[in-house]
């Protein structure tokens, strides 16, 4: 008898802390919730029992004990079938009438327990003071068990059993036993009922269920938590404690204080309070150690764990070596095949699997981007996802059911499918403020377990403190990235100075030869002009000294022939020779006008048409020489054109070339006729522009675009240097001005000189001399 | 009689020889072009071409070349106004008898054109 009073005083207590702490830990999940209900209720139940047994309690008492304990009983299997029903998932609304009609039948049979239809009658069974007398409808209550708990509830989880896979099918198999004992020991009970004399020792078994439930849990993370059997276990073992203390204290003042001293009860409180107080704390303690030591021995103590990761941590500087560190301590103090991290590369907007270890390949290529499922859960839910909890919720139809909230989608197949190819059983996100920077990828652990609550919550805490570090070390990098490329841009830097002074030595170098080469050009384009002019000058003063000579010889032959001459007879001859020295005399003139004005080098207030005008006479000597005199030469230059600044003598030396050329353009034409004109610049008002236009041959563009070109000419070999019009556009570009071309092949040519004013270059000093003004 | 050519453009010049050497007894023939003289030569052939380097259709150099290759014992006497090294040389490559520079006077021209038309002394054996 003292056997079933322990039994269902177990009964009450086991299931009452195991209900009430696995509703604790997580109220919001409708699975603990029933799973408390059911717990209360069997708790109920087997008070009601132990009440019945208690040898300390009267009839009356203890046939309203067994009343209630029935009525209360007449729920246990309806809320088994709802707990199963939510267990298989099927708690939806076809069966939600299933379960409304269950609730109604066993409110009625409650109703009908509280009478003596149930329980007619207490009788002395077996070595049992009180026992229930099954009443009238005793069979229909044990039916609604038959019914509901069995039938309904077992037919459900076999069809949950028959389309589960895996690890869900070891659930329910495991759930189907627990059930099994429970209600192989609970029918026990109704043997004896029935005055069938079969000792109900088998009740032992529902207390066996919790633990097996328990172990369910533990397993399977049924509901989570080992800490629930641990603190229910350590609650028993206290409340058993007390009552031992209890008992002992009776016994104590009854057998022994009573006999001799005579003592109240109240001695028996006031023992049993001081010796509860004085226990109350090494009992806790030792349980709380036996649990821990026998039946949970600590894989990890996490607090440690976290400490040591985070020191290891906060130590680290180098990226590399800090996902090292991060991988081998999971790895080693996890005890997980394979682990690595996935770190956020930002610019891609991707994830990459970075440092790996324990891994089947060497190294593991692998990228995820925001849209992956994975990547999207982790995001949204900030939790740690192991392969258990998304196959679990792959089942429950891909969603993810939070009470209060919607339930919220996702792929779960996919995030599957993902983590198989990561090789990882347990994702973990690390996020560093909002933002997801890096994911702890964990592989199995190597004793084949699966990842708890607690481990997923270590490892999650663990992460938000990798993430930080992380960031350091990934900044820390970055600096020592940034300083060696700094270092190299400088040295890139230092390379290329050189290389700069180098080629602006060259440059200088090869300037001082341009300029050597330019002053040895206007050197030679100085002593052309000066042979052409020599030439000219030769034949123009020599033919007419020529006739000159031969006059006088003619006069003094005839002289000699006849010493009598008549001045009469030769004044012919004085004629020609004085017409030849005026020839000659006019030459040495023009020459001198226009050798007179010409100061090397200097810049000088110049007026456009003097320059033109003399320059034409010396056009002239130079033309006849190929015969080209007879051309017509239209001169327009007004004389209100503003000046111009320039050297003399070189900008004779320019417009001289412009005139050879268009007369040399023009050989062989009839009709020859050069225009000079000159106006202020139409583009440029601070510019004067002087156009040369002749109606010669013209050029075609290929040569047009070639004229200016050092050594080029079209003149047959011998005749041209090639140095005249790049003379002139260099002249002239040294006073600041330009010349163009125009030309149409059969039409002419038309070159523009155009020079800067002379008001306007005063102040710019486009010369290093200063204006000085000749008299012309 | 002697014919003698002259080729030059400056009518002043060619007017004075004319004269003189008409006194002196020889037949003289004129021409103010290249292309003239040439044809003048080739029609003539005369004994002795005086010649002006600095002619307006073409150089005296061109005439001075083509009557040394057709007929060698032309004289030919080239002057110019203008003393240039490069012509002087190619004159003489050609197979110039004479150079006169201007202003020459009709005396030296005399001399030059007596010696170069003088017959071969006789043989002093």
């Amino acid at each position: 008898m003292t056997f079933y009073i322990v039994v269902t005083f177990l009964t009450t207590i086991s299931y009452f802390c195991l209900g009430f702490f696995v509703f604790s830990h997580n109220r919001s999940q409708f699975l603990h919730q029933i799973f408390m209900l059911f717990c209360s209720a069997v708790a109920l139940w087997a008070f009601g029992y132990f009440l019945t047994l208690l040898p300390i309690v009267n009839y009356q008492i203890a046939i309203i004990a067994s009343r209630c304990s029935h009525a209360v009983g007449a729920y246990i299997p309806v809320i088994f079938l709802h707990m199963t029903l939510a267990f298989t998932h099927r708690h939806d609304r076809r069966r939600r009438k299933l379960l409304i009609f269950s609730y109604i039948i066993s409110t009625l049979m409650f109703l009908a327990a509280l009478t003596p239809l149930v329980v007619s009658d207490l009788l002395p069974k077996m070595d049992m003071r009180f026992y229930p007398e099954k009443g009238v409808l005793y069979p229909f209550y044990v039916a609604l068990y038959f019914v509901f708990a069995i039938s309904f509830a077992n037919f459900y989880l076999f069809k949950a059993f028959a389309s589960a896979k895996e690890n869900y099918r070891k659930r329910i198999l495991f759930f189907m036993f627990s059930s099994f004992l429970g209600f192989v020991g609970g029918i026990s009970l109704f043997l004896l009922i029935f005055n069938i004399p079969f000792p109900p020792y088998a009740s032992t078994l529902i207390v066996l269920y919790p633990f097996v439930m328990s172990y369910t849990i533990v397993r399977y993370r049924e509901f989570d938590i080992e800490f629930i059997i641990k603190k229910t276990l350590v609650f028993a073992g206290i409340l058993a404690f007390v009552f031992g203390v209890f008992s002992a204290a009776t016994f104590l003042v009854r057998e022994v204080l009573n006999v001799y001293f005579g003592a109240s009860n109240v001695w028996t409180y006031a023992i049993s309070l001081f010796l509860i107080v004085l226990g109350y704390d090494p009992i806790r303690n030792l349980l709380v150690n036996l649990t821990d030591r026998f039946l949970f021995q600590k894989k990890y103590n996490y607090q440690q764990l976290l400490k040591d990761a985070t020191r290891g941590m906060s130590k680290i500087e180098s990226l590399r070596h800090l996902l090292g560190l991060v991988v081998h301590f999971i790895t080693m103090k996890m005890r997980v095949r394979n682990a690595a991290v996935m770190i956020k590369v930002k610019e891609a907007g991707e994830y990459e699997l970075g440092y790996q270890r324990g891994y089947t390949k060497n190294f593991l290529e692998y990228r995820l981007d925001d849209a992956n499922p994975l990547i999207m859960y982790l995001i949204r839910e900030k939790e740690a996802i192991d392969l258990e909890r998304a196959k679990e919720y792959m089942e429950a139809g891909n969603k993810k059911k939070v009470r209060g909230q919607e339930p919220r989608h996702y792929d779960f197949q996919a995030i599957l499918l993902t983590m198989q190819e990561l090789e990882s059983a347990c994702c973990v996100p690390s996020f560093l403020g909002p933002e997801l920077r890096n994911i702890l990828i964990l592989g199995e652990k190597k004793s084949g377990d699966y990842y708890t609550t607690d481990d997923l919550n270590i490892l999650f805490t663990l992460a938000q403190e990798s993430a930080i570090a992380i960031e350091n070390a990934k900044l820390f990098d970055e600096a020592v990235n940034k300083s060696k490329q700094l270092e190299k841009i400088n040295e890139q830097l230092e390379y290329s100075k050189n290389l700069l002074m180098n080629a602006l030595h060259e440059t200088e170098i090869a300037n001082k030869q341009l300029q050597d080469t330019q002053v040895q050009l206007i050197h030679e384009q100085k002593m052309a002009t000066l042979g052409r002019l020599a030439a000219s000058v030769g034949h123009e003063v020599n033919n007419p000294l020529t006739i000159l000579s031969m006059n006088v010889s003619r006069a003094i032959l005839k002289y000699r022939k006849n010493p009598d001459l008549k001045v009469a007879e030769v004044l012919e001859l004085f004629q020609k020779m004085e017409q030849n020295i005026g020839r000659i005399k006019a030459v040495v003139n023009t020459l001198t006008g226009l050798l007179k004005r010409s100061e090397k080098g200097k810049f000088e207030p110049l007026s456009l048409k003097l320059i033109l005008e003399e320059t034409l006479p010396l056009v002239q000597f130079q033309t006849y020489l190929d015969n080209l005199s007879g051309t017509e030469v239209e001169f327009d230059v007004p004389g209100g054109i503003p000046l111009v600044r320039g050297d003399l003598e070189r900008l004779q030396e320019v417009f001289l070339n412009l005139f050879i050329n268009a007369y040399h353009a023009m050989t062989g034409r009839r009709n020859r006729r050069i225009r000079v004109t000159a106006e202020p610049d139409p583009q440029n008002s601070t510019r004067v522009a002087v156009h040369f236009s002749d109606n010669g041959c013209g050029m075609p563009e290929e040569i047009m675009k070639k004229i200016f070109n050092y050594g080029f000419t079209t003149k047959p070999p011998g005749r041209g240097s090639g140095m005249g019009l790049y003379m002139c556009k260099y002249i002239i570009e040294l006073h600041g001005g330009d010349v163009t071309v125009k030309s149409k092949v059969g039409e002419g040519t038309t070159f523009t000189v155009t020079l800067p004013a002379y008001e306007d270059t005063a102040g710019e000093g486009t010369s290093a001399y200063p204006p000085i003004s000749v008299s012309s | 009689m002697k014919k003698l050519l002259i080729i030059d453009d400056e009518p002043g010049i060619v007017e004075e020889i004319k004269s003189f050497f008409e006194e002196e007894g020889y037949e003289v023939h004129t021409a103010d072009t290249a292309k003239m003289g040439i044809e003048l030569i080739e029609k003539l052939k005369p004994a002795l071409v005086l010649l002006d380097m600095k002619l307006p259709d073409m150089s005296g150099l061109a005439v001075l070349k083509m009557c040394k290759a057709s007929y060698p014992w032309i004289k030919v006497i080239v002057n110019t106004g203008y003393v240039d090294q490069h012509l002087i040389d190619e004159a003489e490559r050609l197979g110039r008898d004479a150079f006169l520079t201007k202003p020459f006077d009709l005396t030296r021209l005399k001399d030059e054109i007596d010696q170069l038309l003088a017959p071969p002394p006789p043989d002093a054996a």
